[in-house]
């Protein structure tokens, strides 16, 4: 009896207990939400949580060949030393990207100086910049915290493009951007003076110098070791204390960081004291990694964002509380047309009856659950603001072999000279998707589509490095995935560049003197003659069919809801993916409340 | 014995030279190289042909296969190295492999301890207990355990905890020596998926193998001298009974290495299995070829091993 009265009061005090203690916390919970804080965010003037240090980030990030031999080698450099680096300038974090989170390619509204306090353009030729004054390495050796000058970064500069004190050396440069750069000198007029010397004018200079990948300022003394991301050096807001090749990359607050937030002025960054990012190759891994609170974000720049639509969609029924954001990078969907002499894609009303054939409303609506953007655009994409031909300004002869006809393009393919043989095909031809990255179900409904109007297709989907070898050496027919066709951000030299001959990515794929000849014009003029010249060539492509539009499907980056600061945008600028985390902060009650 | 072990390891010589060459020449017949893959990544179409030859020829691609063979394996033989893998510092492969071997033998040894100790004791008690519920619950699991592929179940862990209770695996590997928990049960899930199938075919031979002996006239002996069930099982059964059973283990070992390149990468460990698919979809020849040359080369003298421990496991089995 004795035991049975003891086991009732001990479960009756458990009781009591567990009431008071969760009450308890409830009242503090409660006290602390009411003393919560809450600020405006300038760029969006929503309400955000107000901005607090401490705490880590753990985002997730997938392993890439771009970690190839040296860091400057491809804009990898980015996701690797991002955090770590700064650059002359960078895009205006302090102004809305929200609807085109790329807003890198802005030319400009966007772009900002960092390492930049000032510039000018006295010529065409001249570039000339002024370096903040209170900047200074990573406390780390052999650099110990020194000051950066404006020969640091010339040197860089030298660097990357094999001149200066680096002529006779391969330029360090292999991607984008900066070889483009007509550059004859860089000089450091003084400790914080940068003059750079063109040698003929070049339509995106100021972007190009001020925001390339790859012109991060490196010290010169670790020039010989940047093979070793462990050694990376910088002036960035944070540290890197460990780079683990494809497992994971982890950086320390850079107690000494010089900038504050360019929202929030005496705000020094970073907020965070670590960034941490796991190398996740497998979506799946991902998701789960994100369901059970093991990273706060996954998604940078389409790499380790969330690609499946139906994955999202349950995610969202599912965690209604974490935040997604819709990238629409590129077009994975758009194909090209291989340039043909002969044979029924060599003939403009053929390209345009397989667009007509496909209904991409319906498959928005029904496959990809609305979320895809339907309307066509050409190679230069909507992010180009001024250079861009938005599908209502199109001519009307153009527009309508843009929309869903079927009955249109039989009459076409008649035209041609290609009836229904017996067996009810005009002609056949091939389709090379890659395997690894397309949406193999859409492109079924595309073959579908095209066998309503006679058109027999293969579907090939090789794995990626496939794909990219058999496009690149030319070895393809048909039709291929482009990859600049139909992206947000399609740029001139990538994108429209990119339907000239001889561009690699296409191995050959277009050979039109037409457009060789207005590509060249294109080059030798600046200003608004540029950018006439440049939208009316966009539209050429249009007019000649040389690609098949698909929607353009977004990924999604998705983030816990304790992650504050962030808006969905993609870039701090040009290749800026991982510098967005110093401008980010953590929620630290809301994310107690909820582990 | 020892005649027999030198003729073997002997053997190894030509085995693996014939090895070295489907390693190295298959990974080569897919279509695409690192330098296409980066140029097209990050290029968009402005990098010239020039350029994409200047960086074959600094990654050591621009040489015929045949060529790129003879310096490879030359460098083995000489120098006793594997090449250096085209990304990130070129660094030596056996560098990277030696990296990450720990990563998967860890794997490895958890998924065999966890497949023993589900296989053995399920085996042994189905054996005794023939036909009873038990032996038919354990069968059906066997069953089942061969009939899933452990990719698919590492995906259903993956997703349908993470749906309902949103949990998950953990998915970063601290080192041992910061955190030995956490360490320690990065492996247990992906451990016990490999130790899964492992079991399941381990179990039916258990099982198949103790009926056997159970049945043999020196048992029948044993129950007769009043012996008490464990020792008649244990003592006198179990070891005869394991001898197959122990080749089979062995002869599953290379499936095991073949589901840690799945299960590594689902579950995020950075062991040789999801290096190599890293390796293969950048086209990664050295480290391609150098992967699968330690795999063939383990599996060898695993397979040494395993026929060494006949003679310790049945003392009548001599070598010739």
């Amino acid at each position: 009896m004795a035991v049975r009265f003891t086991w009732i009061m001990a479960l009756a005090l458990a009781l009591v207990a567990t009431v008071t203690f969760a009450s308890g916390e409830s009242d503090d919970g409660a006290a602390a939400a009411a003393e919560k804080e809450y600020v405006t965010d300038p760029s969006t003037g929503k309400q955000v949580v107000k901005p607090e240090y401490g705490g880590t980030i753990t985002g997730a990030l997938l392993t890439r060949p771009y970690d190839h031999g040296d860091t400057w080698i491809t804009h990898g450099a980015g996701l690797i030393a991002g955090p770590a680096m700064d650059k002359l300038g960078q895009a205006n974090w302090a102004i809305d990207r929200s609807l085109s989170p790329f807003t890198t390619y802005y030319p400009e509204n966007v772009v900002t100086g960092l390492l930049a306090e000032s510039w000018e353009n006295p010529d065409p030729l001249t570039y000339r910049y002024t370096i903040h004054d209170n900047v200074f390495f990573h406390d780390k050796p052999p650099v110990n915290g020194r000051q950066l000058t404006a020969d640091d970064v010339a040197a860089n500069y030298e660097r990357l493009l094999g001149i200066g004190r680096f002529a006779g050396q391969e330029p360090a440069a292999h991607s984008w951007g900066t070889k483009r750069i007509p550059m004859e000198s860089v000089t450091a007029v003084d400790d914080l003076t940068l003059e750079i010397k063109l040698s003929q004018p070049y339509a995106d200079t100021a972007r190009s110098l001020f925001d390339d990948c790859h012109i991060r300022a490196y010290p010169p003394e670790i020039f010989d070791s940047l093979h070793d991301a462990n050694s990376v050096i910088g002036t960035g807001p944070f540290i890197m204390d460990e780079f683990v090749s494809a497992t994971s990359i982890t950086f320390d607050k850079n107690p000494n960081y010089w900038r504050d937030d360019e929202k929030f002025p005496g705000n020094r960054l970073p907020y965070v004291d670590r960034l941490v990012f796991l190398m996740m190759s497998d979506e799946a891994t991902r998701v789960a990694a994100l369901r059970s609170g093991q990273i706060d974000i996954t998604g940078d720049l389409g790499t380790s964002a969330i690609r499946s639509i139906s994955t999202v969609a349950d995610l969202q029924e599912r965690h209604p509380e974490m935040q997604y954001w819709p990238i629409s990078f590129r077009s994975e969907t758009s194909l090209a047309f291989k340039m043909v002499e002969a044979g029924p894609l060599s003939d403009v009303r053929v390209r345009r009856a397989m667009q007509m054939a496909i209904d991409i409303e319906a498959i928005n609506d029904n496959y990809y659950r609305g979320l895809a953007k339907p309307q066509p655009w050409g190679p230069i994409g909507p992010a180009w603001i001024g250079y861009h031909n938005p599908f209502d300004t199109w001519p009307e002869e153009l527009k309508q072999y843009w929309v869903y006809d079927p009955e249109g393009a039989e009459q076409l393919l008649d035209e041609a000279g290609y009836p229904r043989g017996t067996d009810g095909v005009r002609f056949r031809t091939s389709v090379t998707v890659n395997g690894d990255r397309s949406d193999i179900g859409y492109h079924e409904l595309q073959v579908g589509y095209w066998k309503e109007i006679g058109v027999e297709v293969e579907l090939n989907a090789p794995d990626n490095a496939s794909h990219i070898g058999q496009v690149s050496s030319g070895e393809w027919d048909g039709l291929t995935w482009y990859v600049s066709v139909g992206a947000d951000y399609g740029n001139l030299d990538g994108s429209l560049g990119g339907f000239r001959a001889g561009a690699s990515f296409t191995g050959g794929a277009f050979n039109d003197p037409v457009f060789d000849a207005r590509w060249n014009e294109l080059q030798a003029t600046t200003g608004d003659e540029y950018r006439e010249l440049a939208k009316a060539l966009d539209l050429y492509v249009v007019e000649q069919h040389r690609y098949l539009w698909g929607p353009l499907v977004p990924s999604f980056t998705v983030n816990q809801p304790w992650l504050a600061g962030y808006n969905g945008e993609m870039q701090m600028g040009n290749c800026g993916w991982t510098e967005i985390y110093a401008r980010l902060w953590v929620d630290g009650q809301l994310k107690d409340e909820m582990n | 014995m020892r005649t027999y072990v030198i003729r073997r390891l002997l053997l190894f010589i030509p085995t693996l030279l014939i090895l070295s060459m489907l390693v190295f020449f298959t990974v080569r017949l897919l279509p695409g190289d690192l330098v296409d893959i980066l140029t097209a990544e990050t290029q968009f179409g402005v990098s010239s042909e020039e350029e994409k030859d200047r960086l074959r020829a600094m990654m050591g691609l621009d040489v015929p296969a045949h060529v790129a063979y003879v310096r490879w394996i030359s460098g083995i033989l000489l120098h006793g190295t594997l090449g250096q893998s085209l990304q990130r510092g070129n660094a030596p492969v056996e560098g990277k492999i030696l990296a990450r071997v720990p990563v998967t033998l860890e794997l490895g040894a958890a998924a065999l301890i966890i497949g023993l100790v589900i296989a053995l004791p399920v085996g042994i008690y189905s054996a005794v207990r023939q036909d009873s519920a038990g032996d038919y619950a354990g069968r059906s699991v066997a069953i089942f355990g061969l009939a899933t592929p452990n990719f698919w179940l590492g995906l259903m862990v993956l997703i349908f905890p993470g749906n309902w209770w949103g949990w998950a695996p953990p998915l970063r590997l601290y080192p041992f020596s910061e955190d030995p928990l956490a360490h320690v049960g990065m492996f247990l899930i992906p451990g016990l998926i490999l130790g899964t199938y492992l079991s399941a075919a381990t179990m039916r031979m258990t099982r198949t193998m103790m009926l056997e002996v159970l049945r043999q006239d020196y048992v029948r002996t044993a129950w007769a001298k009043g012996l008490r069930e464990r020792l008649v099982v244990v003592r006198h059964a179990l070891k005869n009974a394991l001898i197959p059973v122990v080749t089979l283990i062995g002869l599953q070992l290379p499936i095991l290495v073949g589901g840690s390149v799945i299960i590594e990468t689902l579950f995020n460990l950075p062991g040789l299995g999801s290096q190599l698919i890293q390796a293969l979809s950048n086209r990664d020849y050295p480290m391609v070829s150098g992967i699968n040359l330690f795999f063939a080369t383990f599996i060898l003298f695993n397979n040494l091993v395993i026929d060494l421990l006949y003679a310790t496991l049945d003392p009548r089995i001599r070598y010739q």
